[in-house]
């Protein structure tokens, strides 16, 4: 509970850097256009198993969770996923 | 509602589904080309400001006790949506955190150390004045709050330095329909000056590198003595 603004100022100093790292930009795509419905299962199949390192990057940046086994985006996840999209247009 | 039992916000809930349809299937060539551009657009200064900007949060407060009240919180914090800043309002935060158990206060202390901005919306009914009261008790929050007034109430209350009023250092007034405009264009102004400083410190290893550092947790601790 409360806020750890290490983690904050992580994240929003880091974010760059993480959202570039391995194949999360491929995994925040994938996630925005097919989620729920999608698993680390899912994630290693299509990604590899290095890409589950990225991905704890991403949940810890909270624009990724898991629940009930399936990951989903955030809605601050989809905030930036539809901030990516801006910039790529 | 989601498969999972997840409410998305109406806002999110409409981007969710332009983005289920508007992203190619991955392996396409047109996923391949959206992503290299996303890498390639990212390395610019530019747009990595733009990914701090909509990592800050905002949390809305104001009466919520009527439908048309909770309209007027629902509507700030989509202008605000629309407009690249990532807001919340307070009776969803209340609806999130409800369930793990947490009390009113708890609940209030947890929403303003996760947000970097805090927009009140002056208001009368018991909820608003609770979180007034905290927030006057807990004056290390201050500087994230910008207060807003109607003109007519704060003329009736501006000669009088004793009023409610005058716990929060930034008062913005405001006339019926520019209630919308004026959240956004203060709003923008100190989350974008917020980012600045973050990028700033996080190029010279200042601020939250710093062992002298207190965290929002140690900080209310302390008043509290």
């Amino acid at each position: 509970m409360g806020e750890n603004l290490k983690i904050l100022y992580y994240t929003a100093s880091k974010l760059k850097n993480i959202i570039l790292e391995n194949n999360n930009i491929e995994i925040l795509l994938y996630l925005a256009k097919h989620n729920p419905r999608i698993t680390k299962k899912d994630i290693i199949k299509n990604f590899g198993e290095d890409s589950l390192k990225g991905l704890k990057n991403l949940e810890l940046c909270k624009l990724v969770k898991e629940e009930k086994d399936m990951l989903t985006l955030t809605e601050e996840g989809i905030f930036q996923v539809e901030g990516l999209l801006s910039i790529a247009v | 509602m989601s498969e999972v039992g997840v409410r998305l916000d109406k806002y999110f809930s409409e981007v969710k589904r332009e983005l289920e349809t508007s992203i190619p299937e991955l392996g396409s060539k047109e996923f391949r080309q959206i992503r290299d551009r996303i890498r390639k657009q990212l390395k610019k200064k530019e747009n990595e400001y733009m990914l701090v900007i909509r990592s800050l949060k905002i949390i809305i407060f104001g009466d919520w006790n009527t439908p048309t009240k909770r309209k007027k919180l629902n509507d700030a914090k989509t202008t605000l949506l629309k407009n690249g800043v990532y807001a919340q309002t307070i009776d969803d935060y209340y609806n999130m955190y409800r369930k793990g158990g947490l009390n009113q206060i708890q609940i209030l202390e947890t929403c303003c150390m996760n947000h970097q901005l805090m927009v009140f919306i002056d208001g009368e009914s018991p909820g608003t004045i609770t979180e007034q009261n905290y927030l006057s008790e807990n004056y290390i929050f201050h500087g994230k709050v910008i207060f807003f007034i109607k003109q007519s109430k704060f003329d009736k209350l501006k000669n009088d330095p004793s009023q409610y009023i005058r716990m929060f250092p930034t008062i913005i007034t405001y006339k019926g329909t520019d209630l919308l405009e004026k959240i956004l264009i203060y709003s923008r102004f100190r989350i974008y000056r917020l980012a600045d400083i973050i990028m700033k410190q996080s190029t010279t290893g200042r601020g939250l590198g710093s062992p002298s550092y207190k965290s929002w947790k140690e900080r209310l601790r302390k008043i509290r003595r």
